[in-house]
């Protein structure tokens, strides 16, 4: 019994590793979960991953991850893995089909609905989740074979502000920064991010950062990265914007701003300069809850800062004004210079996996590699590198996810394809977006489990490979293009998604088109070819071993880049954009963009006094925890059950105790959690994980105008004890 | 509907090799990296970082051991200590030998102070005096006295679980699937080769590191600086909320600069879940208490306890033998139990219960007449009551208040006087004054029994802080309905009791046995929830939810 627990040598850099569990050889891949993007190094037995630990040598997570890259593989292993095809039949049952049955049903039922009710009657909805080479598959499949005219995302849920805010004001989607930002800055500012839960292995790089920099915080809850701020501006939830321009207005009225850069490479200042008389500290200490003091040091402090760096999530993606908001971000980093140096720069740090992949290739909101579907130049270059006919490319953007959930519900879409994302789950107020699945005629949901919230409504599953089941790249926050090798067997008949997308497109008869997409790295370089000439060429990148042999590459790597100023072993391992100070405008200047700060569409009132923030619960929990919930030792780490935050002073006077069941209505809908009094929310507000699959059935839907992203942060709701019944 | 455009032949082709693909795992082998084609390095430690800044330079010199030290100010809650521990070390679906709970700090009402919340790292803590070690029967662990090291010798483990009840900090933890229990030792082999422990490893911003600390000065932060008996600080020396450090003297060092620790609590402290039930215990624990209370009416009342009865004893204390085998993981192991005599309370316990059946044979078997019976049952008699007071200690020795001595004496002594009694005066035909002493006995048993939970009444509140009050909590909530019947069936067999001496001698064997019963049952609740509703001080756990 002792030898269970032996250790050996388990090879160069590894350190001692249990014997049963030492490899015989090592494969790696970028972790499936956030977009952090660490690199995990899988340990083989037989060819097969059993073991992992993260690699010290990435320049992303030198060697750490976070318990859900720890547990990425436990979560591979689960009875409710789909295993084989399921068609449901009409008395609701769901019977194990064949792959080609499948196939067969899938382009019967779709071609007849796109026969019967035209063009706009299919639509899918994508992921972040899966690779870069698949959901460009899946996009061009759709659009180029198929003739779907909608497709989107669920990085609609929470990056489509920061693409939204990003093209405005520079002119390209484009994250200007790199991770060694954290560690230069001596001022950084984070708002709406709960970075040490949300991204742990990002807070890492702040830990390192040697300047013992300011650290300030803008959330209305004590979040652990409220703790460890020197400033923490709890400010009231959705008044981020008139806080932000409140600061820019006390920086220009100080004169803390860099005039020579924003003469050289803004456009809209004075516009800006005006626009932000207004809001003066008096007015956003009133709109906001904070002293003046409290804005007068914070705008003092970046205002001093030599390297000023701006950093936002969730908190500021999720809002009815969240691509201003992003923007208002941005026009402080403009305002202050602090852009294209080391230790600046208004940076969005993105969610999912591979939503940076999915913003450039996944033939969405943007044309292959970031291009415009309305630009005959853009299309004609795609076709080109794809060698496709220009007139398979459609000339308008397709509709948006809660456009395409309104076409669902009026009728016009008849037939949806989700591959990779729980939208049951997910989607904002879920009672309604339920009723609103029910009315499609063919519903189909491609995932590794047959026992989503989504796959349990679908007409047709189709079982899918899981991360590490399959080879490919994603996409990180900073740009990083990492590697993912294929270490383990999907259960039973499961099918990469890649090879499902092959599958249907053989089927469907467009198999033609795609004869070129036979392998993830064949199509990696098709997507090469797609990004020529553009911010995020990645031309020079020559294939998955120099990914592997870089620690990755960010993009840009054009091939002419490299040939006129890279030798080949100095190309730096982290870089940021704007260094320059060009942007990516047809002027090559970024955008002051600003707009007068709106109410929350639904503030509280006598009969729903709280304000319901939702967000991230613990480092052990992703999203809708279709994969987390599977690892025995993540579900210790973190409660079973939905809980509620309150603060102690309306626990009391709704006679509410820590543990007591408790009952959250929002008008759409109500749940039970149980109550966690705690000071960490803001008295009148509740806090709610969102990962408990009940949380959405409060949310209210609202869209950002710009970005069409949900606003999931901000909704009014009723408190009351739940009495047990005797 | 227009046909497939492929025809299905060829569809068929393409699925079986996109299938074959799916199982083709040789595509790692294009990159591998492997200790062949690296540049061949003779250094195997892990890459990651400079761990020589959280590892002593050099092993602990005399009157120092190694410690894990934690920085508060560093730990952001991220948990990747708890599952590297799992996935470096190998262990179990679900198994770590760390983890991380939650302290908080809310502000006065209605001040504007911020809320404070604070995440806790916490594994073995390597103790000064380990209850583990102390308690455990079969000498499986050991503390190294170089090192000071706590370590469990898995080899020698009978899974008794003794030790999870003895350690403060929920520390070791039971394999099902080896029937032993493991826990952390400080990743000594890596430390030993220049490596940093898994957990420290992990962390990505440097919370943990290992240090040397010098025995003094454990003692010096720990030990009040009053005596014992005078009034202890309320502020605990280790970690606020985190068991009485007194109990084994922890090593772990918890520091922060940015907070005020004694203001805080953990989050949840006034939560309490029933632990678990340990049925096997419960049946020997019980079944030999009776059968020592039958025995001792043997070797005081030979002629008040006919041999049918003290067969039913002797019966009933097989069976608790064989349960309190058959709750070991390791039952094949048990016979090393003897080991532990020196320092463990269930060793003695388990020798002296072994010790006990041939005795009670003995007595069974002599006929009343001959001269070795009363020497026999005298035996087992005095055999059998210094089981009781071992069982005791058992409990006791864990410092769980509701474990504590005195109440746990008089539960045993309770249970020993009421059951025994009750059988004999239900099985006998006894003439007065026998009768009148059982029933007097059993009464007397099933008030002491019944002494602790009438205690514990008193420390009922609606926001539970103390390991008593989550007892009372518990009692009075999610086990209400078992104590509210195991406080009936009390109540019934006293009544019982005394109405069958009202009533003899015509109805009274009747409602003798309707005692018997009832007293049994009310024991088997009130050694049921003795496990289940123990709550003792614990290190901080999640949000409970």
């Amino acid at each position: 019994m002792t030898e269970e627990l032996a250790r050996v040598a388990g090879g160069p850099g590894l350190g001692q590793l249990p014997r049963r569990l030492a490899p015989s050889g090592m494969a790696q891949a970028i972790c499936g979960f956030c977009s952090t993007g660490c690199n995990l190094k899988l340990h083989l037995k037989d060819g097969a991953a059993v073991n992992l630990s993260p690699d010290p040598n990435y320049p992303v997570n030198l060697g750490m991850a976070c318990p859900k890259g720890w547990e990425s593989l436990a979560c591979l292993t689960a009875s409710d893995r789909g295993t084989t095809p399921l068609l449901r039949a009409t008395d609701g049952s769901r019977r194990p089909i064949a792959w080609s049955e499948a196939a067969d049903v899938f382009t019967a039922r779709f071609k007849d609905i796109q026969r019967r009710h035209g063009p706009d009657s299919v639509a899918w909805l994508g992921t972040g989740q899966i690779t870069t080479e698949e959901l460009a598959f899946l996009g061009a499949l759709g659009k180029f074979g198929m003739g779907f005219r909608h497709g989107d995302g669920n990085t609609r849920q929470c990056m489509a502000t920061a693409v939204a805010a990003y093209k405005q004001s520079f002119g390209f989607d484009a994250p200007p920064f790199t991770y060694a930002d954290f560690e230069a800055s001596d001022v950084i500012v984070l708002v709406g991010s709960n970075l040490c839960i949300a991204h742990p292995i990002l807070w890492q790089r702040i830990q390192r950062n040697p300047h013992r920099p300011e650290i300030l915080v803008v959330d209305p809850r004590r979040t652990e990265t409220a703790m460890a701020a020197s400033q923490h501006l709890a400010i009231r939830p959705k008044s981020d914007l008139a806080l932000l321009y409140g600061i820019a207005h006390l920086l220009v009225a100080a004169e803390r701003v860099d005039r020579e850069f924003i003469a050289a490479h803004t456009v809209g200042f004075q516009q800006f300069r005006d626009f932000i008389r207004a809001f003066s500290p008096d007015r956003v200490a009133s709109e906001t809850g904070l002293t003046v003091g409290q804005i007068v040091r914070t705008a003092d402090t970046i205002g001093r800062g030599r390297a000023v760096s701006f950093w936002w999530t969730m908190g500021v993606n999720q809002g009815h004004q969240a691509t201003r908001t992003a923007q208002a971000i941005i026009n402080l980093a403009l305002l202050t210079g602090n852009i294209g140096r080391p230790g600046t720069g208004a940076n969005s740090i993105t969610g999912q996996c591979n939503a940076m992949g999915s913003r450039l290739f996944s033939n969405t909101t943007n044309l292959l590699g970031g291009r415009r579907f309305q630009d005959p130049a853009d299309r004609s270059h795609v076709a080109m590198a794809l060698g496709i006919p220009e007139d398979r490319i459609p000339r308008d953007d397709s509709w948006a996810y809660d456009q395409i959930v309104e076409g669902i519900r009026r009728g016009a879409v008849k037939g949806l394809w989700i591959v990779a994302t729980n939208a049951a789950h997910s989607w904002i107020h879920q009672k309604d977006f339920r009723e609103v699945l029910a009315r499609l005629e063919f519903l189909v949901v491609q995932d590794m489990y047959f026992s989503t919230e989504t796959a349990a409504l679908a007409h047709l599953f189709l079982p899918a490979a899981g991360w590490a089941e399959k080879e490919g790249t994603f996409i990180n926050s900073e740009r990083r293009i990492g590697w993912i090798q294929k270490a383990a067997r999907p259960p039973g008949d499961a099918l990469s998604d890649f090879n499902i997308f092959r599958l249907l497109a053989n089927h469907w008869g467009c198999g033609d088109l795609f004869r070129q997409w036979n392998s993830p790295e064949s199509v990696f370089r098709l997507l090469q070819a797609c990004s020529a000439g553009q911010p995020c060429d990645i031309t020079g990148i020559r294939g998955y071993a120099h990914l592997a042999e870089s620690g990755g590459i960010q993009w840009p790597f054009a091939a002419s880049h490299t040939r006129d100023h890279l030798a080949e072993d100095t190309h730096p391992r982290e870089r940021r954009l704007f260094t320059d100070g060009r942007f990516f405008t047809p002027d090559q200047r970024a955008r002051f963009l600003f707009e007068d700060p709106s109410p929350s569409p639904e503030p509280p009132d006598a009969e729903y006094p709280f304000v319901l923030l939702t967000g991230r619960g613990t480092s052990a929990q992703w999203h809708t925890q279709t994969r987390t919930a599977k690892s025995a030792l993540l579900r210790q780490l973190y409660p079973d059950r939905l809980y509620v935050e309150i603060h102690p002073d309306d626990a009391r006077r709704l006679s509410l105790i820590s543990g007591a069941p408790t009952c959250v209505q929002s008008r759409r809908g109500q749940l039970t959690a149980t109550a966690f009094v705690t000071a960490t929310v803001p008295r009148g507000h509740v806090f709610l994980p969102m990962h408990y699959p009940e949380v959405n059935q409060l949310t209210l839907p609202n869209f950002d105008p710009h970005s069409r992203q949900p606003g999931y942060k901000h909704c009014a709701v009723a408190i009351a004890a739940v009495h047990p019944q005797p | 509907m227009p046909p497939a455009a492929t025809p299905s032949h060829e569809a068929t082709t393409l699925i079986d090799e996109l299938l074959a693909q799916e199982r083709n795992l040789t595509a790692v082998d294009r990159f591998s990296q492997w200790h062949g084609r690296q540049t061949p390095s003779s250094d195997t430690r892990p890459a990651s970082r400079l761990y020589r800044s959280l590892l002593p330079l050099h092993a602990p010199g005399p009157g120092e051991q190694y410690a894990f030290e934690v920085d508060l100010d560093r730990c952001s809650g991220c948990k990747a200590c708890v599952t590297a521990c799992h996935a470096l070390n190998g262990l179990e679906d679900g198994e770590s030998w760390r983890s991380v709970g939650l302290l908080v700090g809310a502000p006065p009402p209605a001040s504007p102070a911020p809320a404070l919340l604070q995440h806790v790292t916490a594994a073995c803590h390597h103790c000064l005096e380990p209850a583990c070690l102390h308690g455990c029967p079969v000498l499986a662990y050991e503390k190294d006295p170089g090192t000071g090291i706590v370590r469990h010798l898995d080899d020698q483990c009978i899974g008794c679980t003794y030790c999870i009840m003895m350690c403060p900090y929920e520390v070791p933890r039971f394999s099902q699937r080896l029937g032993i229990v493991r826990k952390c030792d400080l990743c000594s082999e890596r430390l030993v080769a220049g490596e940093a422990p898994a957990c420290v490893q992990a962390c990505p911003t440097e919370a943990i590191r290992v240090t040397h600390v010098a025995v003094r000065d454990v003692r010096a932060r720990l030990l009040p600086a009053l005596p014992a008996s005078s009034n202890r600080s309320k502020i605990n020396p280790f970690l606020p909320s985190a068991p009485d450090p007194i109990l084994t003297l922890p090593t772990t060092r918890y520091s922060s600069e940015r907070l005020e620790l004694a203001s805080m609590r953990s989050v949840d402290l006034s939560h309490a879940t029933p632990a678990h039930g340990h049925a096997p215990l419960v049946i020997m624990l019980v079944l030999s208490q009776a059968a020592v209370g039958v025995f001792s009416w043997r070797a005081w009342m030979p002629s008040a306890t006919p041999t049918a009865t003290v067969w039913l004893g002797l019966a009933m204390l097989v069976l608790a033998l064989g349960a309190s085998v058959l709750h070991l993981g390791q039952p094949r192991r048990a016979w090393r139990v003897f080991l532990g005599l020196r320092r463990s309370w269930l060793s003695r316990e388990a020798i002296l219960l072994g010790a006990l059946l041939p005795a009670a044979l003995a007595a069974t078997v002599l006929s009343p007449e001959s001269a070795a019976a009363p020497l026999a049952a005298g035996l087992a008699a005095l055999l059998g009551w210094a089981s009781i007071g071992a069982s005791t200690m058992v409990y006791a020795a864990t410092g769980r208040p509701y474990w504590s001595a005195a109440w746990t004496a008089s539960r045993f002594v309770g249970c020993t006087l009421a059951l025994g009694s009750g059988l004999v005066g239900a099985l006998s035909p006894l003439p007065d004054p026998w009768l009148l002493l059982s029933t007097l006995a059993g009464l007397l048993g099933a008030g002491l029994s019944l002494a602790p939970d009438l205690m514990l009444w008193t420390h009922r509140c609606s926001t539970a802080t103390t390991a008593l009050a989550r007892t009372a909590f518990l009692l009075s909530g999610r086990l209400r309905f078992r104590w509210r019947a195991r406080l009936g069936l009390a109540a019934a067999g006293m009544v019982a009791l005394i109405a069958s001496w009202l009533a003899s001698p015509n109805h009274s064997v009747e409602l003798r046995w309707i005692a018997v019963v009832c007293l049994f049952a009310t024991t088997l609740l009130e050694r049921h929830l003795f496990f289940t509703a123990a709550s003792p001080d614990r290190m901080p756990g999640n949000v409970p939810a």
